[in-house]
């Protein structure tokens, strides 16, 4: 019996038919159970995780890329912060200038470490900008520039083929030019021309005049330039009348040879003193200009003004601070903030060095030394 | 071949489970360890080749029904595939009691063909021929110790107490000792 079992045991068995199987696993397939539930201790938790992630997702993104800027402020509010943080950098900066003195000196040429006077900049984290001597860019005499009246970002300039040259011997000394107002216009080729038609008569300035007379006719076609020229003109010729002393040569914003040679405390005459004081002063109390650079020395401010390319006009006045007074040159006219803000982009590499501030002429009148 | 043997090494639970999770393969794998042994039980217990069909087609939709709840408490999937098999039997034995007597199949029908020697397959059907003459708890209880269930197994398949069971594979055996010896 046990042999007997042991056989069945052993026995092959009877395989499952084929069609049962086929039948089974299809019917398997269509039965097929949907994917179970999720883990029931896992579903309270799951907004709460996913929550934590988006969160952390953003924190990593604001980490990354920084805060975005506050696009949602209003152009007006930020005109108002900025005013707020260009008066209070003014107020301090007669201390910045004490700790930026010696800087100064390191970036002066030869000539201008022998005077006294120390460079401020507006920011005391610029000092290492000071290095205007070697980033300047180069003098383009060529170039003159044709606006006074207001300055905006969308100014023209105009090329004129040749400068004049102030130096030759041709230059007409018997035009007379009043120092104190004159010299706020002659940096504009306009003024040229006004001085041209007033020493229409002087025979000793025959020579230069024809050269005058060429630049005038290729202005011709800027109307601006004309009426420019129609109202300075008859105003430089009164000027002429008065005027005892010799004609200076006209020196533009650019420099120039000529403008090189002159004597420092000529140079400081026409860019400063009861000339720029007067420019400011005529100005409305609701426009702006730049202020590009700050000094103690006031020849050194000018040389630098001139050895920028920038657009007449610009000026240097001593302004009144907390401690002690300090010469800044202006750059510029705006009829707006935004304008005087827009327009700092695009001045070139040497007068942004400093980190010009956008200045209120009434707030400027306010802190005018005048003597 | 890889996600043959993946299968292969997996418990029978496991394959349930994941085919309770929508894995066709794992139920084709579980399908095949077992669709033997179970056709075998039921054929035996039944007799008929068709009548092994319809209840093993009954017994698997039930494993696919029940899959996605199935909780392993006190026994293995297999004892629950059998026990599942063996109720089938039993309703189909209820069922058939009042129905005309069918004719099963002959023993040699029951068994592999040209797969035993001829003095085996004479022996084996006499042991068939005795099996069918046993009470059908003392026949499926013998035919679950043939397939290597233990008594405590049959109890839990047959839900009868172990004694029972050793009881009945005792008597199984001596009447068909004595029917295999009187060559009935």
């Amino acid at each position: 019996m046990t042999e007997l079992v042991k056989k069945y045991r052993a026995a092959p068995r009877q395989r499952s038919p084929e069609r049962l199987d086929n039948l089974i696993l299809s019917k398997a397939a269509h039965e097929r159970p949907v994917q179970r539930p999720a883990n029931s201790l896992f579903s309270p938790w799951k907004a709460l995780a996913v929550s934590f992630s988006v969160a952390g997702l953003g924190v990593a993104l604001l980490l990354r890329n920084g805060v975005p800027p506050l696009n949602g402020i209003a152009e007006s509010e930020v005109a108002d912060l900025s005013r707020d943080r260009m008066v209070a950098m003014n107020s301090t900066s007669d201390a910045v200038s004490a700790s930026a003195e010696e800087s100064v000196f390191r970036h002066r040429d030869d000539s201008a470490q022998k005077s006294a006077g120390a460079v401020t900049v507006p920011d005391a984290k610029q000092e290492s900008g000071l290095q205007m001597s070697e980033q300047i860019a180069a003098p383009q005499p060529g170039l003159v520039t044709l606006d006074e009246t207001t300055t905006t970002a969308s100014d023209s300039t105009l090329v004129l083929p040749a400068p004049v040259a102030v130096e030759s011997a041709t230059v007409p000394e018997s035009i007379p030019l009043e120092e104190t107002d004159t010299l706020a216009q002659v940096t504009e080729l306009s003024d040229i021309a006004a001085m041209a038609d007033s020493a229409s008569g002087s025979a000793t300035a025959a020579g230069n005049e024809n050269k005058l007379a060429d630049n005038i006719s290729r202005l011709q076609g800027s109307r601006e330039i004309k009426e420019r020229r129609s109202g300075i003109a008859a105003k430089a010729g009164t000027e002429a009348d008065q005027s005892s002393k010799a004609a200076s040569p006209p020196v533009t914003g650019l420099p120039t040879t000529a403008s090189k040679q002159l004597s420092r405390s000529e140079s400081a005459d026409r860019f400063s003193g009861a000339v720029a004081n007067n420019w400011l002063l005529g100005q409305s109390d609701n426009r702006f200009t730049l202020q590009l650079a700050t000094a103690d020395d006031v020849d050194y401010l000018i040389q630098f003004g001139a050895t920028l390319n920038m657009p007449p006009p610009w000026y240097v006045v001593r302004l009144k601070t907390d401690q002690s007074d300090s010469f800044v040159l202006l750059s510029g006219l705006f009829e707006t903030f935004e304008a005087a803000t827009l327009h700092i982009e695009k001045l070139a590499p040497a007068a942004r060095q400093f980190k010009p501030w956008v200045r209120n002429f009434g707030v400027l009148k306010g802190e005018l030394v005048t003597p | 071949m890889r996600g043959k043997l993946k299968y292969a090494l997996k418990s029978d639970v496991s394959l349930l489970h994941a085919y309770a999770k929508g894995e066709l393969s794992a139920f084709e794998a579980l399908y095949c360890r077992h669709k033997d042994g179970l056709y075998n039980f039921l054929l035996r217990s039944l007799s008929r080749h068709a009548v092994a069909e319809e209840v093993a087609q009954e017994v698997w939709m039930g494993v696919i029904a029940q899959a996605a709840s199935f909780e392993l408490k006190d026994a293995a999937f297999r004892t629950w595939l059998y026990r599942i098999g063996r109720n089938k039997v039993v309703d189909y034995l209820r069922r058939s009691a009042n129905q005309p007597h069918m004719a099963l199949d002959t023993q040699d029908d029951l068994l592999p063909a040209n797969q035993l020697s001829v003095e085996d397959n004479f022996l084996l059907r006499q042991l068939m021929s005795a099996l069918d003459e046993l009470p059908a708890e003392q026949r499926e209880t013998f035919i679950l110790q043939q397939e290597g269930f233990s008594n405590r197994e049959i109890s839990q398949i047959t839900g009868v107490g172990s004694e029972t069971v050793k009881s009945r594979l005792r008597y199984a055996k001596s009447a068909t000792r004595q029917r295999l010896e009187t060559g009935a």
